[in-house]
């Protein structure tokens, strides 16, 4: 084995232990075992994207922990690092710039959301992006017509996407965006059945999913759609409380 | 074997037999907090095989009833000894705080309010989510042994605390379901109305008003309707108020997963898609108060142990209870009682704009977390989890001290049989201008409410306190959701980060489950909402 084998065979668990601190919030660990890591890093990598993404969570947190983040994300995504790692770091950039600063700027958001789907459009995190890039498209335009033109020209690239999760949160986002704004039920109704269709992983989203499936096909006049997605539901969650309301939907049907 | 701290039934007790100064007080106290502080678990001579169970003090059935689930878990395990640690309330929540951070935290703690917070929680407790999947291997030759673990409660634990959507991981299994209903002075209840059967329907209920005080006005004693505190009336009056604003809760739902979203229906009220003026929200109140006539004077401030000593003293016709305390307070009075199911509207015009009954399958439960501690016997809590929550575990746990049962197919003892949780119609409760979930909204109704309900007190008087103030309780309100949605955003986003690699670095943690998918629409769905409270509040309400 080579130093530089053994040297990596040694880095990989212990980036791993930082990686699951993380997973189970404890972000104080995760940042000690991150920057000790770095000190092994030639270049950016992923020590440094591990430790930016625990110093946003770090006590107390505040704006200066958020921009030497950032300040470590950039780097990433302007070293040498495999194209996934920087196309996460710019992602991640994206996400900050809307959620982690306490001085949210959705436009810078937006520019790296789009720097990322031009510069790796194949990437997880682009894909993952497009939904992200809906929801600040659709709160920036000002009229119906505009926040509906905004959900039609982004779809158009959700067929290519390779990411089954990215589809799926595309579709959820759109669905819930489209009743939010009160732009059209058939369009959220749809939108939602794409969702379903994708099959969705959380217990919690997917009884949500059907509720509302069930709950605008009935209104909608979809009888057939109604009924059967009521039936899921009572299947899939027999002791959801909001199965007797459904039912009571149903045999209004009747 | 129930391990009390010695003195903490003294202190927990309403009434004293010997009146004491100030200073015994306050150095009875003093004594209590150290021994207390000095015998906790930690302190006791525990075998290397000793798990420990807290729990919030309450009703000594309850504890009964753990003691006889842990004799018949030890009888099947020798060599393991169960301890129940019983906390009182009002330090329990100080007191779980030091035994984590302290590490001597028992491996078995029950669940109270709103602490830890997510971060702590994912700390602290074990996730059981992977387990939920299993079968529950102590149901084996049962109803419910090919069932996955989490489809045998009876609640399903799809609520907090024992399910935490942010961390989208189940945490806690309920012990017992928790409902609430009116317990009658049967013998009181025939002399008021001539009948010893209580109301049926709130047209019923409402006809106690002035059967109450025209009996008041022939006996010296006064009686009141309802004994109630301010955690059981304010629930109480909530449902009345509720009732009429159902429809209006399904119409003005911009999203309609039939979940209660009370920020969301908070933020229907600042847009104007509802207002106090709804004629079902006036119709609403002015029900609250008619039915705040049969509560005791300040009973806003009332705590349960005052409530109780009302209807103990036969100076109330019904006393509101919840299934954990029913059968010791039966078992208390000298008094035959019956128990009531809650006040429904039955017809026009209180009924026209109610859906029916609402579902009480999430209304509550007692939840145990499973704690990460350093004793190594995380694997033995898990298993005693398993058997209390199986079906013959429930069976004993509820039958020794008659509770509800949180389990399937466990039989309901009679006795409790008028508690059991209805499955109602409407799926959550009506839109409530000031929801007490929410603690500025709560604060705010609190302010306003003797307006509704004081001796002088209208709607009109109500709504002109309420009115030049809802609009920045629900900015407020909103800005602190908010303000989670960034905190909960922070984490969220650093943990995909960490499950997207450890899941692609090893694809058996993907196989069984993708968390990271699951958290992710998790995600997409909390901020959609934050964006539609950001665009709603972009606008200033109208006038």
């Amino acid at each position: 084995m080579t130093v530089l084998a053994a040297v990596r065979a040694h880095a990989e668990p212990d980036l791993d232990t930082g990686w699951t601190a993380i997973a189970t919030l404890d972000f104080r660990s995760a940042a000690a075992r991150f920057e000790q890591e770095r000190a092994g890093e030639s270049a950016p990598g992923e020590a440094t994207y591990g430790y930016a993404l625990a110093l946003i969570n770090l006590q107390p947190r505040s704006e200066a922990r958020w921009r030497e983040a950032a300040g470590l994300l950039e780097r990433v995504a302007a070293s040498g690092s495999d194209d996934h790692l920087r196309a996460g770091a710019l992602y991640w950039l994206a996400r900050g710039a809307e959620w982690h600063s306490t001085r949210p700027d959705t436009a810078l958001a937006e520019r790296y959301f789009v720097m990322l789907l031009d510069r790796y459009p194949d990437d997880l995190f682009a894909e993952l992006g497009l939904g992200k890039l809906l929801m600040l498209r659709v709160g920036r335009a000002t009229t119906q017509a505009a926040r509906l033109h905004e959900i039609a020209s982004l779809e158009g690239r959700v067929k290519s996407l390779r990411s089954s999760a990215a589809r799926r949160s595309f579709h959820l986002a759109a669905g819930a965006l489209c009743l939010y704004e009160r732009l059209s039920e058939s369009e959220a109704l749809r939108h939602l059945q794409a969702a379903r269709t994708e099959g969705i992983a959380a217990r919690e989203v997917l009884g949500d999913t059907l509720a509302q499936i069930a709950y605008f096909a009935h209104r909608l006049g979809h009888r057939e759609l109604a009924e059967s997605t009521m039936k899921e539901f009572a299947e899939g969650f027999p002791r959801d409380p909001r199965n007797s309301y459904l039912r009571h939907l149903r045999e209004s049907l009747r | 074997m129930t391990s009390r701290v010695p003195g903490f039934t003294q202190v927990g007790r309403i009434h004293s037999p010997h009146r004491c100064q100030p200073w015994q007080s306050v150095l009875a106290r003093l004594v209590v907090m150290l021994l207390f502080v000095g015998s906790g678990p930690t302190s006791q001579p525990v075998s290397a095989m000793t798990l420990r169970l807290a729990v919030v003090q309450t009703h000594p059935r309850v504890h009964e009833a753990y003691d006889q689930v842990a004799r018949a878990y030890e009888a099947l395990h020798p060599g393991i000894r169960i301890v129940q640690i019983s906390v009182p309330e009002r330090l329990y929540t100080a007191w779980l705080t030091t035994q984590l951070i302290g590490g001597t935290a028992p491996e078995i703690v029950e669940a109270l309010g709103a602490r830890p917070n997510d971060e702590q929680a994912a700390r602290s407790f074990v996730a059981l989510t992977h387990e939920m999947r299993q079968p529950n291997p102590y149901n084996q030759g049962t109803l419910l042994e090919r069932l996955p673990w989490r489809d045998t409660f009876v609640d399903g634990l799809n609520e907090f605390p024992a399910f935490r959507a942010v961390l989208m991981d189940v945490y806690g299994v309920s012990s017992t379901i928790v409902t609430h209903r009116l317990l009658y002075n049967r013998p009181l209840l025939e002399r008021v109305t001539g009948s010893p059967e209580p109301p049926r329907t709130m047209t019923e209920l409402l006809r106690l008003v002035p059967l109450v005080e025209a009996f008041n006005a022939e006996q010296p004693q006064r009686v009141v309707g309802i004994a109630a505190a301010r955690e059981t009336g304010r629930p109480l009056l909530d449902g009345i108020l509720t009732t009429q604003t159902q429809r209006l809760a399904l119409e003005t739902d911009p999203i309609s997963t039939l979940r209660p979203y009370v920020r969301n229906q908070i933020v229907g009220l600042y847009r104007g898609d509802w207002t106090l003026d709804d004629e079902s929200v006036r119709r609403g109140l002015n029900l609250v108060r008619e039915a705040s006539r049969l509560f005791q004077p300040g009973f806003e401030q009332a705590r349960s142990d005052d409530a109780l000593f009302y209807f103990l003293q036969g100076r109330a016709l019904a006393l509101v209870t919840s299934s954990i305390v029913a059968e010791g307070v039966k078992t208390g009075v000298r008094f035959p009682v019956v128990v009531g199911t809650w006040p429904w509207p039955d017809n026009d015009p209180i009924g026209k704009y109610t859906v029916g009954p609402v579902a009480e399958l999430t209304s509550g439960a007692k939840v145990l977390h499973l704690l990460r501690t350093e004793t190594g016997l995380q694997a033995q809590a898990l298993d005693f989890l398993r058997f209390l929550t199986s079906l013959p575990g429930q069976t004993r746990f509820v039958q020794s001290c008659e509770l509800l049962p949180a389990v399937l197919e466990v039989p309901v003892q009679s006795v409790m049989t008028p508690f059991q949780p209805l499955p109602g119609v409407m799926p959550y409760p009506g839109l409530h201008p000031t929801p007490a979930a929410l603690p500025l909204c709560d604060y705010l109704w609190n302010k306003c409410l003797d307006g509704l309900t004081g001796p002088t007190g209208s709607v009109e008087k109500f709504l002109d306190r309420l009115k030049p103030e809802i609009t920045g309780v629900v900015r407020l309100e909103i800005d602190r959701a908010q303000r989670d949605t960034r905190v909960n955003a922070a984490r969220q986003d650093a943990t995909l980060a960490a499950l997207e690699i450890l899941e692609r670095r090893q694809p058996s943690r993907r196989e069984k489950r993708s968390k990271f998918d699951e958290l992710l629409e998790y995600q997409t769905q909390r901020e959609t909402i934050s964006a539609y409270w950001t665009a709603s509040l972009a606008i200033p309400p109208p006038p």
